[in-house]
C-alpha cells in the first residue's frame, strides 16, 4: 500500500487536465505510441469532437521511482461546472490532485471551487503550472496569483508543458514524494467505495470502486450496503487503457467490478461494498445526493417509441449518475419524461448522447429551475414544470432559486458583465482586484436568469476573458407568472414557461415570432397567441396556404415527385398536432433559440 | 368484378441540348452543341438495344422533349425515327409529338417534319410580352412566336402551347391577355405552368442571395382560378393539373405516363417505365455516350414494389380528370386499402376532393393544393 498513489487533476475547463493526463499515461508506458491519440481517456466521440471531458476516468499507471516499483491511479475529471459533481466523487476517491492553472489565463472560476472541493476533502494539493510553452504564457504573474490563493510556497509550485511533455518527470516524482500512501487495513473486513458506473451492453454494469480497507476476490460474494443487495464478483480487476482482471483488489487501490447487474437503478454511486459473510461495520461516507438545477421535458419523437427512450435514458444514467427522471405527460406531446440536469450543458449532453449512443431522437421541451408555489393557506408546492404550477385563485406567491455566481474577469469587461448582469435581473454584492486588471465579481440572481443564454453571452461579450462559477444560496420570493401559447385557441402545455412578470410581454412577443417562422402553412390561418391567465399579451399569424401543387409531373418527373411527398409525408408523421394544427418538432425547441 | 387497365407503350427521346438556357428551367441540357453527333448517334445505339424493354407492344405515341428537339438536323430526327420504325411495331395513328422553340420554325422545316411523321407540334411559347421573355432569358419574342404558331398551324393543326403564369412580378392581366390572344388563335390544346423557382437555375440562386423576390402566392391562385374558368368555358377540357385540351386533342402520349403505361426514355436523363420498375439514364452527356460507346452501364435502375406502385398511382391519377378509381384499388391492392381510405372522410368534408361513383375527384380548391392531398393518401 506504500506504492500505491491516488490522485486526480482538477482546473478550470480548457487548462489543459486530459492533455496533461496523455503525457503521464506517456511517459509511464501506460500507453504505447500506436495506441496514443490526444485526449486517450476521452473515449466518448462526443468527449472528443469537443475537446472536453464529460465523465471522469481512472487509469492505473506503473512508475518507477528510485527502483521501486510504484502504482498510480489517475483520475481525470470534467472541467465545466455543470459536472463539478463529477469532480467530487473523484476527490473521494483520491489522497491527492493536481491543481492544474494555465500560465495565460491564470486563475479561474472553476480553479478556485474545484480547489475548495479538493481541501474540504483533506487532499494534498500539488499546484502546476501547466501550458508555460504558450507565447501568452505569464509564469512569474501567474504564479504570484498561485501563491496568494494556496498559501503555498513559491518553489512548491511546478511547472509543465502539457502539450510539450516539458516537467512531466518531474511532476511524477513530486506525485510519489507529495502525495501520501493511502491509509488502511487490508485485513480489515472489506469496506469499499462506489465512485462511479458504466454501462457495458454485454456484460451488464461495471463498478468502480476505491478499496479503503480489506481486499476483493474474484468469486467473492459480496453485499452493497445502501441497496443491501448481494452478488458473486464474476470478475474484478484494475483499469489501465483496457480492464485488466486481477484475483484481487486490495485496500488502497482503485479497480472496477462486474456482477451481473442489469438494472441500473441497483446501483448507487457513493454506496459501500462489503462482503456478505463478514461485512464491515459502517458505510464510508458517500456523497450528497446530486441536485439537478435545471428541469426539462424528453419526449420521443414518434410516439411510440416511448418504451425505447425509458429503457435508453435507464441505461444512460447508469453512467451519469446525476440524470434524473419521472415520467411525464402532455397533451401537446403525449408520454415523456421530466429529466433534471446538472444545467444547460449537461443538458444538450444528455439529449445528444441519447441520439448517438441509443439512436433516439427527442423533442426537449422549454427548460425550467424548480419554483416552489405556495398557496393561500401557505402550504409548499414543488414546482418543476409549468404545468405544475397552481391556478392563480389558489397562488399565495411564487419563490425561485437564486444562486451566488462569481465571475472572473479582466476590468475592461466590467461595465458589459454588470450591464448583462443587471438585466437577468442579478445584483452585485463586491468586487475585488486580484491583481490590477483581473477582477473577482460577485452577483446573486435568480438561477432561471442564468439557463438560457447567460454563459454564452458572457463568453461573448467578454471575448472569452471571464470564466463563471456558481452556488445556490436558497429561495427567495419573485414574481413569477406563468406564460401560456395558444395556437387557434388551444393550450400547448410543453410550450408554457414561467417567466418573471417584468419580462413576459418580451418572451411572448419573441416566442410567437419564432413560431410564425416555424409553423408550417396549412390550410386554414393559424393564430398564434401568447397569454397570462385569461390575458392576450401577443399575437402572430400563419397565413394559409392557398396553394401546394408542382407544376409539372411527367415521365420524368414521376419517382422524384413521388420521393419527395413521401419524405414531406414522414416529416408531416413526425409532427404533433394540438387541435387541428400540426407542430413540427422544432417548434418545442424555439424558447432555445429566442435571441438568435 | 376484375377490372382491366388498358395500357399503351410510348418512346420519349431526351434532346439535351438548348441555344440558351432559360433562367428557370432545371431540366437536363447542355448549351454546347459539340457532342451533339455522338450524343445522337449513342441513342440510335440505346433504342436497340433496349428494344426489348417493353416487350412486344405496339407504341402509340413518340415524344422528343428536351431541351430543345427544334435543335436536331433533318437527318438525325429521321434516323431516330427511322430506327423506331425498324425496332419496334409503331401503331399507324401514333401521335408523333416535337417540341420546338418558335425561332426554329419555319414552314419548310414544318413541311421536313411532316414528311418524317411528325404529327404534333409542342411551342414553347410562354408569353407573347416581351419583358418576362427577357427576364426569362427566353431566346424569341412574342412576335416570332405569334409567326410561330401560324406557320404550325398552316402545316400541322395538332398543337399545343406552353403558357406560363406566377411570374415573378406578374398580373392577371397580363395572363388575361396572353390567354385571350391564344384563344383567340384557335390553339386546341394548352399547357400553363406556374413558375417554380429551382434550386440549381439562375433564379434560385436570385432567390437565394434575395435578388429576386417570390411570386405572390395571391395573383398565381387567381391566375389558375381565371385559367379554369376561362378554358372551361371555351370548351377545353382540364384533364390533368398543368394541361387542357379540346376534345380529340389531348396528349396521348402524356396520358400515358398518367396511366400507368410503359415507357421507354432515350438519351441522357431519360426515364423509362415498364410496370416493374423505373429506370433513369445518366444525367451527362458525356458520361451518356462514353457509357454507350463503351457498352458499360449508363442507367440506374429501381424496382417498384407494391406500394410505390400504388403511391405512383395516386400521385398521377389524382391529378387528372378521371382521378383515382377506389374499386380498382380495392381489387388490386388490398392490403393498403384500410390505410388508403382513413383519410378521405376528412379530405371529403374539407371540399378538397368530391366522389363520382367509385372515383375520387379534385375540387377546384383541391386542384390548388393537390401536392398536399396526394401525401395525405400516400401509403407509408
Amino acid at each position: 500500500m506504500e506504492r500505491i498513489r491516488n490522485f486526480c487533476i482538477i482546473a478550470h475547463i480548457d487548462h489543459g487536465k486530459s492533455t496533461l493526463a496523455d503525457r503521464l499515461l506517456e511517459v509511464t508506458a501506460t500507453v504505447n505510441k500506436r495506441q496514443m491519440q490526444a485526449q486517450v481517456l476521452d473515449d466518448m466521440d462526443l468527449e472528443k469532437e469537443r475537446g472536453i471531458t464529460i465523465k471522469s476516468h481512472a487509469i492505473q499507471m506503473d512508475y518507477i521511482y528510485k527502483g521501486e516499483k510504484y502504482i498510480l491511479n489517475l483520475i481525470d475529471t470534467p472541467g465545466h461546472v455543470d459536472f463539478s459533481y463529477e469532480v467530487s466523487r473523484s476527490i473521494a476517491a483520491c489522497e491527492g490532485a493536481l491543481l492544474l492553472v494555465d500560465a495565460s489565463q491564470g486563475i479561474q472560476a472553476q480553479t478556485i471551487s474545484n480547489l475548495y472541493l479538493a481541501m474540504e476533502n483533506n487532499l494534498e494539493i500539488i499546484p502546476v503550472l501547466n501550458k508555460i510553452d504558450l507565447p501568452g504564457a505569464m509564469p512569474e504573474e501567474v504564479k504570484d496569483q498561485m501563491v496568494d490563493l494556496l498559501g503555498c510556497d513559491r518553489n512548491g509550485i511546478l511547472s509543465a508543458s502539457g502539450k510539450e511533455g516539458t516537467g512531466v518527470p518531474e511532476l511524477l516524482e513530486a506525485i510519489v514524494e507529495r502525495i501520501p500512501a493511502p491509509k488502511g487495513n487490508k485485513d480489515a473486513a472489506l469496506q469499499a467505495l462506489i465512485f462511479d458506473s458504466v454501462y457495458n451492453s454485454f456484460r451488464g454494469i461495471e463498478v468502480i470502486f476505491r478499496c479503503y480497507n480489506g481486499s476483493i476476490r474474484k468469486g467473492d460474494k459480496v453485499k452493497f450496503v445502501a441497496t443491501g443487495k448481494e452478488y458473486f464478483a464474476d470478475e474484478i480487476g484494475i483499469l489501465r487503457l483496457t480492464k485488466e482482471p486481477r484475483d484481487v483488489v486490495e485496500a488502497g487501490d482503485v479497480g472496477y467490478l462486474i456482477s451481473g447487474i442489469k438494472t441500473a437503478k441497483e446501483v448507487k454511486v457513493g454506496d459501500t461494498i462489503t462482503h456478505f459473510d463478514k461485512p464491515c461495520q459502517q458505510a464510508i461516507k458517500g456523497f450528497t445526493e446530486v441536485k439537478p438545477m435545471v428541469f426539462a421535458g424528453v419526449y420521443p419523437v414518434d410516439t411510440s417509441d416511448f418504451e425505447d427512450l425509458r429503457e435508453s435514458i435507464e441505461k444512460l444514467q447508469l453512467n451519469d449518475a446525476s440524470l434524473v427522471w419521472e415520467p411525464e405527460t402532455s397533451a401537446a406531446l403525449g408520454f415523456g419524461f421530466r429529466c433534471g440536469f446538472l444545467g444547460m450543458l449537461h443538458m444538450e449532453i444528455v439529449q445528444e448522447r441519447l441520439e448517438r449512443e441509443f439512436d433516439q431522437t427527442v423533442i426537449t421541451t422549454v427548460p425550467s429551475v424548480q419554483f416552489w408555489a405556495f398557496d393561500t393557506n401557505g402550504e409548499k408546492h414543488i414546482v418543476n414544470a409549468p404545468s405544475e404550477m397552481l391556478d392563480p385563485n389558489k397562488l399565495e406567491h411564487i419563490e425561485e432559486p437564486f444562486i451566488k455566481a462569481q465571475i472572473i474577469t479582466k476590468s475592461d469587461y466590467i461595465g458589459p458583465i454588470m450591464g448583462l448582469c443587471m438585466d437577468k435581473r442579478g445584483v452585485l454584492k463586491n468586487q475585488t482586484y486580484l491583481t490590477t486588471d483581473r477582477v473577482e465579481m460577485n452577483f446573486e440572481m435568480p438561477l432561471s436568469e442564468m439557463v438560457f443564454d447567460f454563459f454564452d453571452k458572457l463568453k461573448s461579450i467578454s471575448r472569452g476573458y471571464a470564466s463563471l462559477d456558481y452556488e445556490l444560496i436558497g429561495y427567495r420570493e419573485s414574481n413569477m407568472v406563468k406564460l401560456d401559447i395558444l395556437l387557434n385557441g388551444e393550450k400547448v402545455d410543453a410550450l408554457s414557461a414561467i417567466v418573471h412578470r417584468d419580462k413576459a410581454y418580451e418572451w411572448g412577443k419573441k416566442l410567437c415570432e419564432k413560431l410564425r417562422e416555424l409553423l408550417p402553412r396549412q390550410q386554414f390561418e393559424i393564430a398564434i397567441q401568447a397569454a397570462i391567465g385569461a390575458k392576450i399579451i401577443s399575437r402572430e399569424t400563419v397565413k394559409a396556404m392557398r396553394k401546394d401543387v408542382l407544376a409539372k409531373c411527367y415521365g420524368g418527373d414521376i419517382s422524384r415527385k413521388r420521393k419527395l411527398l413521401e419524405k414531406q409525408k414522414k416529416g408531416k408523421k413526425r409532427m404533433r398536432q394540438v387541435g387541428n394544427v400540426e407542430i413540427p418538432q422544432e417548434a418545442f425547441m424555439a424558447v432555445l433559440k429566442l435571441n438568435d | 368484378m376484375t377490372i382491366v387497365k388498358y395500357l399503351m407503350a410510348s418512346i420519349y427521346f431526351h434532346i439535351p441540348y438548348c441555344r440558351q438556357a432559360c433562367h428557370y428551367c432545371d431540366f437536363h441540357f447542355s448549351t454546347n452543341t459539340s457532342t451533339q453527333a455522338r450524343v445522337v448517334a449513342a441513342m440510335r445505339k440505346e433504342l436497340e438495344l433496349r428494344r426489348a424493354y417493353i416487350g412486344k407492344d405496339t407504341i402509340q405515341t413518340i415524344y422528343f422533349g428536351g431541351g430543345t428537339p427544334s435543335v436536331l438536323h433533318q437527318e438525325e430526327l429521321s434516323s431516330l425515327l427511322e430506327d423506331c420504325f425498324r425496332y419496334f411495331s409503331v401503331s399507324p395513328g401514333a401521335e408523333i409529338t416535337l417540341e420546338a422553340n418558335p425561332d426554329d420554325v419555319s414552314l419548310p422545316v414544318l413541311r421536313d417534319w411532316k414528311a418524317l411523321g411528325v404529327n404534333r407540334i409542342s411551342l414553347g411559347v410562354q408569353t407573347f410580352q416581351s419583358q418576362p421573355l427577357r427576364q426569362m432569358n427566353r431566346i424569341h419574342t412574342g412576335d416570332s412566336a405569334r409567326r410561330a404558331i401560324q406557320e404550325v398551324q398552316e402545316i400541322l393543326p395538332n398543337i399545343t402551347v406552353d403558357l406560363m403564369y406566377g411570374l415573378v412580378g406578374d398580373t392577371l392581366d397580363r395572363l388575361k391577355e396572353d390567354t385571350e390572344a391564344l384563344i383567340q388563335l384557335n390553339i386546341p390544346h394548352l399547357s400553363a405552368y406556374c413558375l417554380t423557382i429551382e434550386e440549381k437555375t439562375a433564379f434560385g440562386q436570385w432567390h437565394k442571395k434575395g435578388k429576386l423576390e417570390t411570386p405572390e402566392e395571391d395573383i398565381s391562385v387567381a391566375q389558375f382560378d381565371y385559367l379554369m374558368d376561362v378554358l372551361e368555358s371555351q370548351g377545353y377540357l382540364h384533364y390533368e393539373i398543368s394541361n387542357f385540351g379540346k376534345p380529340g386533342y389531348l396528349s396521348q402520349h402524356n396520358r400515358n405516363y398518367w396511366q400507368g403505361g410503359n415507357y421507354l426514355g432515350i438519351g441522357p436523363g431519360a426515364h423509362s417505365y415498364n410496370q416493374q420498375s423505373r429506370q433513369y439514364n445518366v444525367e451527362n452527356n458525356v458520361s451518356y455516350f462514353t457509357c454507350i460507346e463503351k457498352s458499360e452501364t449508363f442507367y440506374e435502375i429501381e424496382y417498384l414494389d407494391e406500394k410505390i406502385k400504388l403511391n405512383e398511382y395516386l400521385l398521377t391519377g389524382i391529378r387528372t380528370m378521371e382521378g383515382i378509381d377506389l374499386e380498382y384499388i380495392r381489387a388490386t391492392y388490398p392490403q393498403y386499402w384500410g390505410e388508403l381510405s382513413a383519410p378521405l372522410p376528412i379530405l371529403l368534408t374539407n371540399g378538397l376532393v368530391l366522389q363520382k361513383e367509385s372515383r375520387i375527384l379534385l375540387t377546384r380548391k383541391g386542384k390548388h393544393l393537390s401536392d398536399r392531398i396526394t401525401r395525405d393518401l400516400f401509403i407509408s
